[in-house]
């Protein structure tokens, strides 16, 4: 089996549109917690989020035309590919397409709903009832490619196309488990040389409008707007839900001889995937987090990892109450004496909950941590839940020594996806 | 070592029938199933008519039935087809542990109702978008396409690797694909995988048709306006179901007695990077997905001996897929049976790429080949051997299934008979 290493991470969060910057922030604790400002929010129950503020793609594109036929995620997608790549060093438009494969997950719904407004405004009647007939009669006042734009894959078409890239692909539609899922298929595809260079990442726009009036009405978000960029608290006594966030997390990852070969800089080692479903509930995890507990076991298995040489957990804590339990219970129950020892950290009080983007995140978070040697605080975390029992790293960034890591993702039906990490030492 | 994987079982919803024997005996027997879309009103529409599934009931597929209020018209096709399949491999809950079950699905997410997108826009434009309309939970759950996936877990306890896979067109068979390496891996030892689609919407029906994709000269005569590889194709039709096919790992599935219906043996997956909404004239984003397929299968072109194929019926579609069936087959290619199943039950989308390995697989089964029908007229452009009209007794020692994307991804199974050394 061949060895997989990430030697290109590129990220798009409200921390900042670079790797460096997203991480120098979490190191120092910030937070893109904020009231929502990208349009009006007063009759929205949770009116907090983490935005990208001024996000400019058209200084990360070279093709900045292909931008308009965009939505504002997908571009998110194109951008953090676009970083991921610059960050590898690799010249990817001169490897052979055809051994590049390309692998996203997100949780894309829409193209922009503006396209529509005449032909919806005509629909609906006097007495407010929608008319398919109006509808279908204002076709001609539709952007004929608003389809085109809502295509939920449309982002391996447009990286595809950047970079030449025709290997094997996937694109997964779910929440924060499509995007890990995604980098657990493009590893394997890899390891087992399908492929010889992969693109792999997760992205989402959960603060925009539309997805903010859909998690409104779950009632999974914290109501406390009061506490602005201290609302989103994992694993604290006062947790109320969870902050949204938008962005992209995306990885090149190679070969190990190969990137080693050509002087690569390697983050870290891919050595496991994992997953496993609670198949419990829809919208409720499993109380002691089953399906998480079988992805974690399944990707240290995959690595040949006992758990006391895991030294961190990127853990998905987005701030719930049903959420957070299960997952420090799945983690104790994996990890058993050797929890103690064990730090774990969420950073979605800094970055919000990027949905789709979120399990592709952590896998960043395991990756930099392990390269840096220093693991990002859980912040706002203040008086500890007894039931959430960890050490979470509250507060402060840490440095410590260690050679392995795991990284979390739980999707909103009960999804989990675990991946394991190791550094590279030379 | 990899693993080897068997199919063990089958299960569908189509417009052609609401289970695999009724579904393959229309298949067999050339019958369409396209007639008037009935899931909106129509008229006035440029596009009328699609592939129907009719009379459908979830309900007695769902030991809970208040799991029901939250399935979608698609979520319920997907479950029925499962409930068939798992029936069909014989497999029962004590077969595997919950872990070593999983899911892989191709599909879609549900479309907004018409009522809540123009209340959404009227909000916003009467308030000068001050105010937002709020949508209600129901609506959110429904049109998620993970609560059909989730709703499988629950409904047969599987706790291992979930997956649903949204490329389109290829969705289904990308689906199958990555169900395949998790078994092949040894990630799980039994996947339940296909896909699902109900893109008869409103929605959809306008969105291919300001593209042009969609045929609008059989409005008044549905069952022959798809016609893959016919001179006077004009576009594709849409239709919709779930195909669902249950895979084991070989020798869990040998173990325990169960009947194999085939082998799957390759898969290949690519991207065209060409354009998104047009295939390479060339083909050569498939002649990737085919060529690695058929790499990893180990078998020779001449050992294939049926190409299931995507055939969608749109002039640009059928012209990529013949060259790319060349490029990869060569000589071969012409002495290759080739059908579109799309002829009959219109494109059933995410479905499709499941759906075709279905006709590649009961074509194995009972040695006899589905018709492409409706060509009456052959395009001189397209001279391959698409067994038209009649379907054709003939031997199926192994067959690759293909499914092509608006979008530009592509993906290609082979399966081959479980005793394929056997018919060598």
């Amino acid at each position: 089996m061949r060895r997989v290493v990430i030697t290109g991470i590129g990220l798009v969060t409200p921390l900042g549109v670079g790797t460096e910057e997203t991480w120098r922030a979490l190191i120092e604790g910030k937070s893109g917690v904020g009231p929502l400002k990208g349009y009006s929010v007063t009759t929205l129950r949770t009116q907090l989020g983490a935005e990208i503020p001024g996000f400019a793609p058209q200084n990360f594109v070279a093709n900045r035309k292909v931008l308009r036929k965009m939505t504002r995620t997908d571009q998110f997608a194109l951008v953090g590919a676009t970083l991921a790549v610059k960050d590898s060093g690799l010249k990817i438009a001169e490897q052979d397409g055809e051994r590049v494969g390309l692998y996203a997950g997100s949780n894309k719904e829409v193209s922009d709903l503006m396209y529509m407004r005449e032909a919806l405004l005509a629909a609906r009647g006097q007495d407010g009832t929608a008319d398919f007939h109006r509808f279908g009669a204002s076709a001609g006042t539709i952007y004929p490619l608003f389809y085109v734009e809502g295509l939920q894959a449309a982002s391996l078409f447009f990286i595809s196309e950047a970079y030449g890239i025709k290997g094997a692909n996937t694109y997964f539609a779910g929440t924060a488990e499509s995007g890990a899922t995604a980098i657990g298929s493009a590893y394997r595809a890899l390891r087992r040389g399908e492929v010889d260079v992969a693109v792999a990442g997760g992205y989402d726009d959960a603060v925009s409008w539309w997805h903010m009036t859909k998690m409104d009405a779950l009632g999974l978000m914290t109501d406390r707007n009061d506490l602005g960029a201290a609302a989103c608290r994992p694993y604290d006594r006062n947790r109320t839900g969870m902050v949204m966030g938008e962005g992209a997390a995306f990885f090149v990852i190679e070969e190990r001889e190969a990137a080693a070969k050509r002087g690569a800089r390697m983050y870290a080692e891919i050595t496991g995937y994992g997953s496993g479903h609670d198949a419990y509930k829809l919208l409720t995890p499993h109380p002691e987090g089953r399906g998480l507990a079988l992805a974690m076991r399944a990707a240290l298995r995959e690595a040949g990892s006992a758990p006391d040489a895991i030294g961190y957990v990127a853990s998905h804590g987005s701030g719930t109450r049903l959420g957070d339990a299960s997952e420090a219970r799945a983690i104790r129950s994996v990890f058993g004496a050797s929890t103690e020892g064990l730090a774990a950290s969420s950073v979605k009080p800094a970055t919000g909950h990027l949905v789709a983007g979120a399990g592709a995140l952590n896998v960043a978070v395991a990756a930099l941590a392990l390269h840096h040697q220093v693991v990002p605080p859980t912040l706002n975390l203040e008086a500890l839940d007894p039931v959430c029992q960890m050490d979470w790293v509250p507060g402060k960034a840490r440095e410590t020594r260690f050679d392995q890591a795991l990284a979390l993702a739980r999707g909103l039906e009960g999804e989990n996806v675990a991946l394991a990490v190791r550094a590279v030492r030379a | 070592m990899q693993r080897r994987v068997a199919i063990t079982g089958m299960g569908a919803v189509t417009p052609v029938g609401n289970d695999v024997a009724s579904t393959w005996g229309s298949l067999k027997a050339g019958q369409s199933g396209i007639g008037r879309i009935t899931t909106f009103p129509v008229e006035g529409y440029p596009v009328r008519i699609g592939g129907m599934v009719k009379d459908f009931d979830v309900a007695r597929f769902l030991p809970d039935q208040r799991l029901k209020r939250h399935l979608s018209r698609v979520a319920g096709f997907a479950i029925g087809a499962t409930s068939e399949a798992l029936a069909d491999a014989g497999v029962e809950k004590a077969t595997y542990a919950p872990h070593e079950r999983g899911i892989a699905m191709g599909g879609s997410v549900g479309r907004p109702e018409l009522q809540d997108l123009a209340d959404m826009i009227h909000r916003q434009h009467s308030t000068e978008g001050r105010e937002l309309f709020r949508q209600s939970p129901s609506s959110v759950i429904l049109r998620n396409q993970n609560t059909g996936v989730a709703a499988m877990a629950i409904v047969t306890e599987s706790q291992g690797p979930v997956v649903n896979v949204s490329t389109a067109c290829s969705g289904s068979a990308h689906a199958i694909g990555e169900a395949y390496r998790r078994i092949q891996e040894g990630e799980a030892k039994l996947m339940i995988s296909g896909g699902c689609d109900s893109l008869t919407t409103y929605l959809d029906v306008l969105g291919f048709s300001l593209l042009g994709a969609l045929t609008t000269a059989y409005n008044d005569d549905p069952t022959r306006a798809s016609r893959p590889f016919d001179a006077e194709r004009s576009g594709f039709v849409l239709g919709e179901g779930a195909v669902v096919v249950i895979l084991e790992d070989w020798e869990a599935a040998r173990a325990r007695k169960a009947r194999i219906h085939a082998e799957v043996v390759g898969y290949g997956s690519s991207l065209n990077a060409y354009r998104i909404t047009d295939a390479p004239p060339d083909g050569r984003g498939p002649t990737l997905a085919m060529a690695n397929a058929l790499k990893e299968s180990g078998l020779r072109a001449d050992q294939v001996d049926y190409v299931v194929a995507h055939g969608t019926s749109t002039p640009g579609n059928d012209i990529c897929e013949t060259a790319a069936i060349k490029s990869v087959f060569g000589k071969d290619a012409y002495r290759l049976a080739i059908s579109s199943p799309k002829s009959m039950t219109g494109h059933l989308t995410s479905g499709a790429g499941a759906l075709n390995l279905l006709a590649a697989v009961c074509a194995m089964r009972d040695a006899v080949v589905s018709p492409t029908i409706n060509l009456d007229h052959p395009d001189p452009k397209l001279d391959l051997d698409y067994v038209p009209n009649k379907a054709r007794p003939m031997r199926v020692r192994a067959a690759l299934s293909n499914a092509l994307a608006f979008g530009g991804t592509n993906a290609a199974l082979v399966v081959r008979h479980p005793e394929f050394e056997a018919l060598q």
